[in-house]
């Protein structure tokens, strides 16, 4: 429960691209193939180690449907990380990214790190978009870029985790000022920095009752 | 949504951004330039507790001072009233007259209401010294301090005619009814003085900051009623009650001029008296008639004088010294606070989630420490709310309600004339609309009728929230309840399990809440009426449901016999009042939510 910092999260992407379902992988290790649509954002929370420091990553999960654009790019605000996800099957969610990258840059701070995410690549034989091509766009626009599947939770874990150490090296740089909080990162209770006594939080979904205090 | 719309909210979002900017850097230069201020008002207060009439020459410098140092025009709403004297200084001498005559009558009348001054002040002091640094009460001061701007303008204005009279009589009727006598006097001098036009454009410049400190004032009302057992966990409130409770404290001197008003009053007179001179000339009204003035101000000076003696100076007293213990609570040296106001000083109303978050952390170093003692697993409210999403949906609706606000800004900006009467008045018929019944009588609901009421208030608003997930956890509760054997569970069981019901069913009030807010912004025909009507049931069945939960704990609880348990009870009802003042305060966030919608 005591972590060291918090780390605030957005995830954003076409509608259907399967952001609720990685946020799902990721926080309850499990996967749900039909999922409710979205209203506006939903939230997950989970607690990592990086550094021997517990983390706590606590994730808005926000509509890709566009009639809630404009609510959520409201919350952007005080981010420090973003999950940019696209559909590997389907092309136009790939070619919408670049609103996506000009939405999250205008509307958060210029630190947020951003995670380019091609999701279901279980899909192998309905795949539209290349490897390749992910890794381009993500090389030409800064951005770290990974294949996830999160029906198989293939480097989802991964995915969650690696933004999580980028945010955390930029603070060790100095990048990012911790004690402004419209960069997204909150500094936890001072009391007692790690607890050797308390079972590792990281493997307790953070939404579910946490079973420490 | 349609393209206009979030176009809208695009270029809301970037004003927000700017607006952030900004706030932040004006901050430090509108700190410092206040806190010279204080530093100087603080110096003043004393002086003139020992020598009044001496210091007065010396005062006048001290004002043209100010005006000098305070740099930043936001944080010194005063600014213009300390100017004036400076600009008119050179007719002054004319005056040092009648001034004196003033002088003299106010101290005829004033000696016993100075020491009624002193208990007040020394509150003040106290709190100042002890309790908060100075840049820290800064703002609250300075509402403080423009409230007492207030009174003094109002002890000078009733002796003028002037046109804004009635306005100001509604404020100050809202404002402290103990003063109404007042009135008749201050209506009799506008009959005998009678100047115009010149009178109120020399005075207009002063209403603005008097309105905003009124309007400050009468928000802060609305959470004190809920009362000081609240103060420590919310932090929102607590901005307020302090601030309340200092206003209370200047209010209590409310007819007697402070040394420096005095002052004040006399530089007033001497820069009226110019422009009177001229109103002669033009058009022969007649002479200013300082003896009715004086005769104002004495009199006014008697009646509020012999009502601060009734109204009791020892309540107040016991006031501040109950604010004060009931804030430094679990927070010695009020480091927390103390961080969190200056965080947001002056600005605005601190975030409820912000200080939810603050509360949340020292509630937790607490509780490890009781855990080390007791070697049990144990939760506070807050962290409980937190681990059910609570806080963070709080934070979300609070962005979204600062969203639908600055929406409402543009609009309001870009009108001008009619337009903008009719939609100030739209905005203020969906306020009254959200008005929840001050009955304290909460009454007991069963978790059924709530339930049915509540379903068919969402029905009306015809958007998908629910609240199915909170009856369940009501009905868990009640069941767990039924089934606990007082032979296998104790004091701790019963506690906890009551904490996380009460965060987990204002957790999903909140949820819903926010939802709720969402969905009506993406809604396309929207009927406000209906939305604020079902949304007031539904917070009020939230809070007498909340109520009855805790209830049916508590009952519980004091079957068992041990000393812990009455603390626990205690306890419980405590967050049962938190809770309910969250989801208040969560429902208000969507005032914005329901304006928006009918503009």
């Amino acid at each position: 429960m005591s972590y060291a910092y918090l780390f605030k999260y957005i995830i954003i992407g076409d509608t259907g691209v399967g952001k609720s379902c990685l946020l799902l992988q990721f926080t309850d290790k499990r996967f749900q193939p039909v999922h409710d649509l979205t209203i506006g954002v939903e939230f997950g929370a989970r607690m990592i180690t990086i550094d021997s420091k517990q983390i706590k990553l606590q994730i808005w999960d926000t509509a890709g449907q566009e009639a809630f654009r404009s609510i959520t790019r409201s919350y952007y605000r005080g981010a420090a990380g973003a999950l940019l996800v696209y559909d590997i099957t389907r092309r136009e969610t790939f070619n919408h990214l670049t609103t996506w990258l000009d939405d999250a840059r205008q509307h958060s701070n210029s630190n947020m790190v951003i995670m380019l995410i091609g999701n279901k690549s279980d899909l192998e034989s309905r795949r539209e978009v290349k490897k390749e091509e992910g890794e381009a766009f993500a090389r030409e626009h800064g951005l770290v870029f990974m294949e996830t599947s999160a029906k198989t939770a293939a480097n989802v874990e991964e995915a969650f985790i690696n933004t999580a150490k980028e945010i955390y090296e930029k603070i060790q740089e100095g990048v990012f000022d911790i004690n402004n909080e419209a960069n997204g990162i909150k500094i936890g209770p001072q009391h007692s920095p790690t607890n050797p006594s308390l079972p590792g939080a990281a493997s307790s979904g953070g939404s579910q009752m946490s079973n420490c205090c | 949504m349609e393209t206009s719309d979030s176009e809208y909210f695009e270029s809301a979002d970037e004003d927000l951004e700017s607006d952030t900017e900004d706030n932040t850097r004006s901050k430090k230069t509108s700190n410092l330039s206040v806190k010279n201020v204080e530093k100087n008002l603080e110096n003043l207060k004393i002086e003139h507790i020992r020598e009044p009439e001496q210091n007065i020459k010396e005062n006048r410098m001290e004002y043209s001072d100010l005006s000098n140092t305070s740099s930043s025009e936001k944080a010194n709403p005063d600014d213009n009233l300390l100017m004036k004297p400076k600009i008119n200084q050179e007719p002054i001498n004319n005056n040092s007259n009648n001034k004196e005559i003033v002088e003299q009558v106010l101290k005829d009348k004033l000696p016993e209401d100075h020491n009624l001054n002193k208990p007040a002040i020394q509150l003040n002091e106290d709190k100042s010294e002890d309790l908060w640094d100075e840049d820290e009460l800064n703002w609250e001061l300075e509402a403080a301090r423009e409230f007492s701007e207030s009174t003094l303008k109002c002890t000078v204005v009733s002796k003028n005619d002037d046109s804004d009279w009635n306005d100001f009589n509604a404020d100050w009727e809202s404002e402290s009814p103990s003063s109404l006598p007042l009135q008749e006097d201050g209506t009799k001098m506008v009959q005998s003085s009678t100047q115009e036009s010149l009178w109120e454009n020399e005075w207009e410049p002063l209403e603005e900051p008097e309105d905003k400190s009124i309007k400050q004032n009468e928000s802060s009302w609305g959470n004190w009623g809920w009362g000081v057992s609240s103060l420590l966990n919310t932090a929102s409130s607590l901005t307020n009650h302090v601030s309340q409770g200092l206003t209370t404290v200047i209010e209590s001197s409310i007819g007697i001029p402070q040394p420096e008003e005095l002052a004040k009053i006399n530089k007033e007179l001497s820069k009226q008296e110019p422009t009177e001179d001229k109103q002669k000339n033009d058009n022969s009204v007649g002479a200013f008639d300082l003896s009715n003035l004086v005769s104002g101000v004495s009199k006014f000076v008697e009646t509020t004088g012999s009502k601060v003696i009734t109204g009791g100076l020892d309540t107040l007293e016991a006031i501040g010294k109950k604010t004060a213990a009931v804030i430094q609570e679990g927070d010695p040296g009020l480091k927390k606070k103390r961080a969190f106001l200056k965080l947001d000083s002056i600005t605005a109303k601190p975030n409820l989630s912000q200080a939810l978050r603050e509360a949340k952390e020292k509630a937790e170093e607490k509780c490890y420490e009781q855990q080390l003692q007791s070697k049990r697993k144990i939760k506070n409210y807050e962290t409980l709310f937190d681990d059910h999403q609570g806080l963070v949906h709080l934070e979300a609706l609070e962005m979204l309600s600062k969203l639908c606000l600055i929406k409402l800004d543009n609009i309001t900006n870009s009108l001008s004339g009619d337009s903008l009467n009719d939609l100030q008045e739209t905005l203020e018929q969906v306020k009254e609309l959200c008005e929840l019944s001050e009955d304290e009588e909460e009454d007991k609901i069963s978790i059924d009728q709530a339930d049915e009421i509540i379903s068919n208030c969402v029905k009306e608003i015809s958007i998908p929230i629910s609240y199915g997930k909170m009856f369940t956890v009501c009905r868990e509760a009640n069941g767990w309840l039924d089934n606990a054997k007082l032979e296998f569970v104790d004091n701790i069981d019963i506690h906890q399990q009551a904490l996380d019901t009460l965060a987990q069913i204002t957790a999903i009030a909140v949820e819903q809440f926010h939802k709720a807010g969402e969905l009506l912004l993406v809604k396309d025909h929207r009927s406000t009426a209906d939305e604020a009507d079902s949304l007031v049931q539904i917070t009020t069945i939230l809070k007498s449901l909340i109520l009855t939960e805790a209830e049916k704990f508590t009952e519980k609880l004091s079957c068992l016999k041990s000393d812990e348990v009455n603390e626990n009870i205690t306890n419980i009802f405590f967050e049962a009042g938190n809770s309910a003042t969250y989801i208040q305060d969560a429902f208000q966030l969507l005032i914005p939510v329901l304006q928006v919608g009918a503009v």
